[in-house]
């Protein structure tokens, strides 16, 4: 049963859903899943400003539907199929129609954290059924207490402290890239698939040097975990180019890591830069849990 | 009477629908591969209007057709060799993520991308 579901997480919100359905839009605290036949989900969260009121909250969040739909939207009690699986929050549940679809969701305030959370299960011909939306509903996780997000979307999970912000994210096909930030301090987080098509002209440090500059510095290859890394690093040597470094736009301080997972025909990179010396043991622990699932 | 009336798209598809769909060569293409297994695809292009009046004028010859080249690269080699009118694009790109180890919806970009640039040079049609 475990392995015919997988891990979400982004911008703190976690849940699983069904192996076969798949990520199909992602936003700031959004996010939407099809199946092969359409959208069959959709997540919004937000943090509670102030007091929370369950109508005030769904008007706010149902904002991305229609306009005669979200009138017609108004929370009601939950019902006893779903009651289970929210009893963490405080949750009211709500349902919508229209001509072609029907929609059935729920909006869930965790007193712990103040997050408020909109979910809706999209039905048309084929309805996700009742109780795998009974299990996506009871995997929902909004907070952490260990001062780290998780972000798991596609192949990559990633175990990032709560204080680096997600400034932007890529997702392409062939290669993804989440750039975190807390203040002037950039972790960036890369993977590029068909690590055998990127590989097949050049080793890992040529395509080190693809990916950034760290001028006069070479790479240094090695291994890692029984994988072909290679890592690359700059910072001002001298006292007088630490104090210079102040001064200048540019990050003074970089660090690269690559390293090649042939098993999964992946290539892994963790880039950081910055104008102050670089904290290394977060950046042993973003790239310990940094992964392919 | 509305001056600017919306005009009316026309039949769409959903993407189950289109993913069902069959690829299939063209049957005025040829191919050449090379050492490096990657193939060359030779297709005919006729020459714009513009350009055929100006040859016509220094003496070209009437008909203007052209034969173009594309090679593609080692990816692109690979579903262009799943091409075979018989797999739908579905199969296309269930097979290539299981190839090269991809996430489906990583396939399905790549291999959708790829095979509406194939569309767009005529190279293939969907049935």
């Amino acid at each position: 049963m475990l392995n015919r579901w997988k891990e979400i997480a982004w911008y703190g919100m976690r849940f699983k859903i069904p192996a076969d359905w798949q990520l199909s839009q992602i936003g700031v605290r959004y996010l939407s899943i099809e199946n092969e036949l359409g959208p069959v989900m959709e997540i919004k969260w937000a943090p509670v400003k102030g007091k929370f009121s369950h109508s005030t909250h769904l008007k706010q969040l149902s904002a991305l539907q229609k306009r005669q739909l979200r009138k017609s939207v108004k929370p009601e009690p939950v019902s006893s199929d779903w009651a289970a699986a929210l009893s963490d929050f405080k949750a009211s549940e709500f349902a919508w129609q229209s001509h072609s679809t029907r929609g059935r969701g729920a909006l869930m305030y965790c007193p712990i954290c103040r997050n408020v959370t909109l979910i809706q299960f999209f039905q048309k011909r084929s309805n996700p059924s009742q109780a795998v939306s009974v299990d996506i509903l009871a995997s929902i996780r909004d907070h952490r207490s260990d001062g780290q997000i998780l972000w798991a979307a596609y192949d990559i999970r990633a175990l990032v402290p709560e204080t680096y912000q997600l400034e932007s994210y890529r997702f392409e096909a062939g290669q993804y890239e989440l750039d975190f930030a807390e203040g002037s301090q950039h972790v960036i987080l890369y993977r590029w698939s068909m690590a055998s098509v990127l590989l097949d002209k050049q080793d890992l440090v040529q395509f080190a040097k693809t990916v950034a500059s760290f001028g006069k510095a070479e790479p240094i290859a090695g291994t890692i975990d029984g994988h072909d890394m290679v890592e690359w690093s700059t910072s001002p040597v001298a006292d007088w180019q630490r104090q210079l470094s102040r001064f200048k736009h540019k990050a003074s301080y970089c660090w690269l890591g690559l390293w090649h997972l042939e098993a999964q025909n992946r290539i892994l990179g963790v880039k950081a830069e910055g104008k102050k010396p670089l904290d290394t043991a977060v950046l042993d622990h973003i790239c310990t849990h940094y992964e392919i699932v | 009477m509305r001056l600017f009336r919306k005009k009316s798209k026309g039949p769409s598809i959903s993407r189950a629908e289109a993913l069902d769909r069959i690829p299939d060569k063209n049957v005025q293409i040829s191919e050449e591969r090379l050492d490096s297994g990657e193939v060359v695809i030779h297709y005919p292009v006729t020459m714009r209007p513009l350009f055929a009046g100006l040859v016509k004028r220094f003496g070209g010859p009437e008909v203007q057709i052209q034969t173009k080249k594309l090679q593609l690269d080692a990816l692109g080699t690979s579903v262009w060799a799943l091409i075979d009118g018989k797999c739908s694009v579905r199969q296309l790109i269930n097979s290539f993520a299981t190839t090269h180890q991809l996430e489906p919806r990583e396939a399905e970009v790549a291999v959708t991308q790829f095979l509406r640039e194939l569309g767009r040079r005529g190279l293939i049609g969907i049935r």
